[in-house]
């Protein structure tokens, strides 16, 4: 091949450039201490890379998010324990008031402690952190008890009997939650404040609360209807039953719960116009008389049907429901996924009563999730379906009775307590230690808990600083230049570069025109 | 019988020959810097020799002077077009993808992944105190910050499609000039060749011009051989052909045309520049190859039915994030309840309108109009209250239970079929880095097969200058020993002319 010494520069300079570029590489290399700058000096390097930038910010954030969590719960501990001292000390005043041994001047000098102990319990039960009220649940911007350990917050709404909504939830890890507050009537409370309706035939739930029971039974013959008998004791020890319904015909839930609801609250409540003309009234020192009595109020759910030749979706129950009307029938269908993974409308009814329909596909064997298995405990099955006013109307059906203590029930017993201290009942207080104790007992368990959690979160922050230092090291071996292996190849390249240059220099001077004369 | 003075002629084309073959060595040495320059060589053979009587042989009678010619591989041409132009299509391409490259910013701290994260993180600080308007107004502000990015980066993308649009006009203006050029120069050819000879200079020009071209788009070169010519070497007219369509044929031009503003086929609101020939017919750009592809498929290019993935394939991308991520948070953010209550609040909306201008005449929320360049957050939040925090209206303020759904929604696998949106904006960032990095690979590969064809024709057509020193030195002593033959032929006939005949003068 011939060779033009044209070429020969040619050539050289392209090299050079190569090697300049290569040199430029390592050098930005080396100035930036990263191995790679853009997403195409190494794809896959960087998908990962960006994986684990948006893992190790998720780690910096739910660092914090324990944080918070750790001083919230921390909070919370501080004023359970203070809250168990004074109920300690509470507790050591009424043994001593109750020996009898001591003179009326001292037992009232002891019931003055119990109250300012009462007033401290009530502070404690409003402790904020950071301008929020711990124990309020999520009203957290009102004080949980008023002076005079009255409840200012409603915890036990009807419509919310569980409570369970007013867990204030914290992520700390990915999809770890954990719930950081207690509720003020975890420790207020002792007795339980809902009542469940049985749910099989012939089944019975019972529910004690002080001196009143209530019994409800499903009945065998006819499911879905209920009957019940409230008991109460007064004061002479004298118990009287009452059966609802009293005309003796089961009831469905929405209807029992309020007639037991509404007797109890007349028997407790009403000073004493009790029907039976033989029983006395129930003392206004009856801790009863501090519950209000309520059945829960049914929560219905209604869809404008569509005109003639109209359709509508009905988005209900986890489900969507396609209703068609052609003018006299309407056709109900459902989605549902296939086994392909795709999305079909599958028939459910089709007739001129939508509500049928409804009720039919509800409560037949037929129900099914939207990935088509069938599921007994489908959540549809608590709606009943009825058609009002033009509109289709889902009412559900969970029954439930609800007992609202306007004051907060260890205040109360206190409160009593302190009445008897001064009342010189000092017999009375040896049952209201054993009733201190279950309070005292409860808080125990509080305690422990919110310890268990403070300790729970001092773990996730050990793990989380470990993994984000897991994660670094991964990154930076994902991303990170190797210092040494750099200086190395930066040498190198600069030394074939020298070295180009030299030989360049040489090769391109001389031509045979040197040579001629 | 010799003639007295044929050694003279013989001496003398010699000394013509030598004469010309410095001038031609003259000129190459003068052009060996000139692009597209082929060396010359002058052809010379021995001239008819005369026949001796009685069978004593021939006699020579000196050298002729030939042609002058090329040293020329005509298939080393061919190929070397075919390469620069692939060479040009994937820098074409390989600029485009580092520009989108840049203007994604992945990895950094500035990048929409690092938005995102914020976006979320203002929310989980949102959950721990819903109720709060500093926390409130973090999330509106890390919305906003991550609607803007998707606009930002959606406008960069858009204004780079504008640009490549100039380039392709650009390009086509070169293309026509060239065409020009070369109509010009193929009638300086032909007129000079008609007669049988070879314009060697014009027809470097003109290869040179037809090497440029190629980069820019693939052209088929065809000589048509001119039947009226004369001479041994007949003269050709020359075409070329841009996927069978001629650019250029003999004289004429049939230039290509961008004045066609139409609209983008992908983007709205967008118009460029369309390619097609003058005359009126079709341009299949699918069809050509070079620069001009190159710019064409960024320009163009969705992705989609065997397309390239060019600028308006990342804008797609950009608008299904912007829709499928707005609707998902919209759904969960309007089923819950703001301070007050109220509900059915979108809190991302297509130019910042209230959520009512976002609902249709049956009802139903178009989120469809969202895309990267319109999304922002609604009109609604302005009032902070108006963020939907709760999911139950009993348990106001305090309730933060949304949010916690709105932060499942990072680690919503089904949003995307990608997965959730860090992994959508993972596997894009991983794709465009996969397409640049072949690009430049290509692009590499491409220079240095174009490099090494240029070395080869180099090699043959290259001026060496120790050569044509050499062969300069080689005809100086051939034009010496001819003059050097002159004098010895002027003293042979001095010997007959002034010495012959003067015995006993």
């Amino acid at each position: 091949m011939r060779t033009t010494n044209n070429m020969v520069i040619t050539n050289m300079m392209r090299n050079l450039n190569r090697n300049m570029t290569r040199l430029d590489k390592r050098q930005m290399q080396m100035s930036t201490g990263k191995r790679i700058h853009k997403p195409s000096d190494d794809p896959v390097a960087i998908a990962r890379s960006l994986k684990i930038r948006t893992d190790i910010n998720q780690l910096h954030q739910h660092r914090k998010n324990i944080d918070d969590a750790a001083s919230w719960l921390e909070t919370t501990e501080l004023a359970l324990q203070n809250k168990g001292e004074a109920m300690h000390r509470v507790r050591d005043l009424t043994v001593q008031a109750a020996n009898g041994v001591l003179t009326q001047e001292e037992t009232l000098k002891i019931s003055a402690e119990i109250k300012e102990l009462k007033d401290q319990i009530i502070g404690l039960s409003n402790t904020t952190y950071a301008g929020r009220y711990v124990f309020s649940g999520k009203n957290t911007n009102q004080p949980l008890l008023d002076q005079e350990g009255n409840y200012n917050v409603d915890l036990y709404n009807a419509n919310n009997p569980n409570a369970i909504d007013h867990k204030m939830i914290y992520e700390v890890g990915i999809a770890e939650k954990i719930d950081v507050n207690v509720l003020g009537t975890d420790f207020l409370e002792t007795n339980s404040l809902t009542l469940n309706f049985p749910r099989q035939e012939g089944e019975e739930t019972e529910w004690t609360l002080h001196d009143a029971k209530v019994n409800i039974t499903m009945e065998e013959e006819n499911p879905d209807t209920y009957s019940a008998t409230v008991t109460v004791v007064n004061e002479e020890g004298k118990e009287i039953v009452k059966a609802i319904p009293e005309d003796g015909d089961p009831r469905i839930k929405s209807d029992l719960s309020k007639e037991i609801a509404d007797t109890l609250n007349e028997l407790i409540k009403n000073d004493g116009e009790w029907k039976d003309e033989e029983q006395t009234p129930l003392r206004s020192t009856n801790p009863l008389k501090n519950y209000n009595f309520s059945g829960v109020d049914f929560k219905e759910t209604q869809l404008d049907l569509p005109g003639a030749d109209e359709e509508k979706i009905w988005r209900f129950g986890g489900e969507e429901f396609k209703i068609e009307y052609d003018g006299n029938n309407y056709t109900v269908s459902k989605k549902t996924v296939d086994d392909n993974g795709n999305d079909t409308d599958k028939l459910i009814g089709s007739g001129g009563n939508i509500a049928e329909i409804f009720n039919e596909y509800v409560y037949g064997d037929e129900t099914e999730d939207n990935s088509g298995i069938k599921n007994p405990n489908h959540p549809l099955k608590n709606y009943t379906f009825d058609i009002n006013e033009g509109n289709l109307v889902a009412t559900k059906q969970d029954g439930l009775l609800v007992a609202q203590p306007e004051k907060a029930g260890l205040i109360a017993l206190l409160d009593r307590i302190e009445d008897n201290m001064i009342n010189g009942k000092n017999e009375e207080l040896s049952d209201q230690l054993k009733e201190l104790d279950t309070y005292k007992n409860q808080l125990l368990t509080m305690r422990s808990e919110v310890g268990a959690k403070v300790n729970r979160m001092e773990l996730a922050n050990n793990r989380i600083s470990d993994d984000i230092v897991n994660f670094r090291t991964l990154q930076s071996n994902l991303e990170d230049a190797d210092m040494g292996e750099v200086i190395m190849e930066l040498m190198n390249e600069e030394n074939v570069y020298r070295a180009a240059l030299n030989v360049g220099a040489r090769i391109i001077q001389p031509t045979i025109l040197d040579f001629l004369r | 019988m010799r003639s007295t003075f044929l050694g003279f002629n013989t001496a003398r084309s010699g000394l013509f020959a030598a004469q010309r073959s410095l001038d031609t060595t003259g000129h190459n040495i003068a052009n060996v810097n000139t692009p597209g320059y082929t060396r010359q060589r002058l052809e010379q053979k021995s001239s008819t020799p005369l026949a001796l009587p009685g069978r004593e042989g021939m006699l020579g009678t000196g050298v002729t002077t030939v042609t002058i010619e090329q040293v020329r591989n005509e298939f080393l041409d061919f190929k070397y077009r075919k390469e620069v132009n692939a060479s040009s299509e994937w820098e074409a391409r390989r600029d485009g993808l580092m520009h989108i490259e840049a203007i994604m910013n992945e990895p950094s701290d500035t990048g929409i992944n690092t938005v995102i994260d914020e976006f979320f993180q203002s929310l989980q600080e949102l959950n721990k105190n819903p109720q709060e308007l500093t926390n409130r107004s973090l999330v509106r502000q890390r919305g906003v910050a991550l609607s803007n990015s998707l606009n930002h980066m959606h406008g960069q993308m858009e204004r780079m499609i504008k640009d490549t649009n100039e380039d392709v006009i650009t390009t086509v203006r070169a293309i026509n000039s060239y065409a020009n050029q070369i109509a010009r120069l193929n009638e300086k050819i032909f007129s000079s060749e008609v007669g049988g000879s070879n314009a060697n200079d014009l027809r470097d020009q003109r290869n040179l011009l037809i090497d440029e071209l190629s980069e820019l788009v693939d052209v088929e070169v065809i000589d048509v051989v001119d039947p009226n010519s004369k001479g041994e070497n007949k003269a050709t007219k020359m075409a070329i052909q841009i996927n069978g369509q001629p650019l250029v044929s003999h004289d004429k031009v049939n230039r290509l045309s961008t004045e066609d503003e139409v609209k983008h086929d992908h983007i709205e609101d967008l118009y460029i520049n369309k390619v097609k020939w003058e005359n009126g017919s079709g341009f299949d750009s699918n069809s050509i190859n070079g620069n001009l592809r190159g710019l064409l498929d960024l320009r163009d290019g969705n992705g989609k039915e065997g397309q390239y993935g060019g600028l308006p394939y990342y804008m797609e991308e950009l608008d299904r994030f912007a829709q499928t991520f707005a609707k998902k948070f919209n759904e969960i953010h309007a089923s819950g309840y703001d301070i007050n209550g109220g509900t059915d609040t979108l809190f991302f909306t297509a130019n910042g309108t209230a959520s009512s201008a976002m609902i249709d005449g049956n009802g139903n929320i178009e989120h469809d109009k969202i895309t990267a360049k319109n999304i922002a957050v609604s009109l609604d939040l302005q009032d902070l209250n108006k963020f939907a925090a709760a999911t139950n209206k009993e348990l106001l303020p305090g309730d933060g239970s949304n949010i916690l759904k709105l932060i499942d929604l990072r680690q919503d696998t089904g949003m995307f079929k990608e997965g959730a949106p860090e992994d959508y904006i993972k596997s894009l960032v991983a794709a465009l880095g996969v397409d640049t990095q072949e690009a430049i690979r290509n692009t590499q590969n491409q220079e240095f097969l174009t490099e090494q064809l240029d070395n080869q024709r180099q090699a043959v057509s290259g001026v060496s200058m120790d050569e044509e020193l050499s062969k300069m030195v080689m005809f100086q002593h051939a034009y010496n020993a001819s003059a050097r033959m002159v004098n010895t032929m002027d003293e042979m006939l001095d010997v007959i002319i002034n010495r012959l005949g003067q015995v006993g003068r």
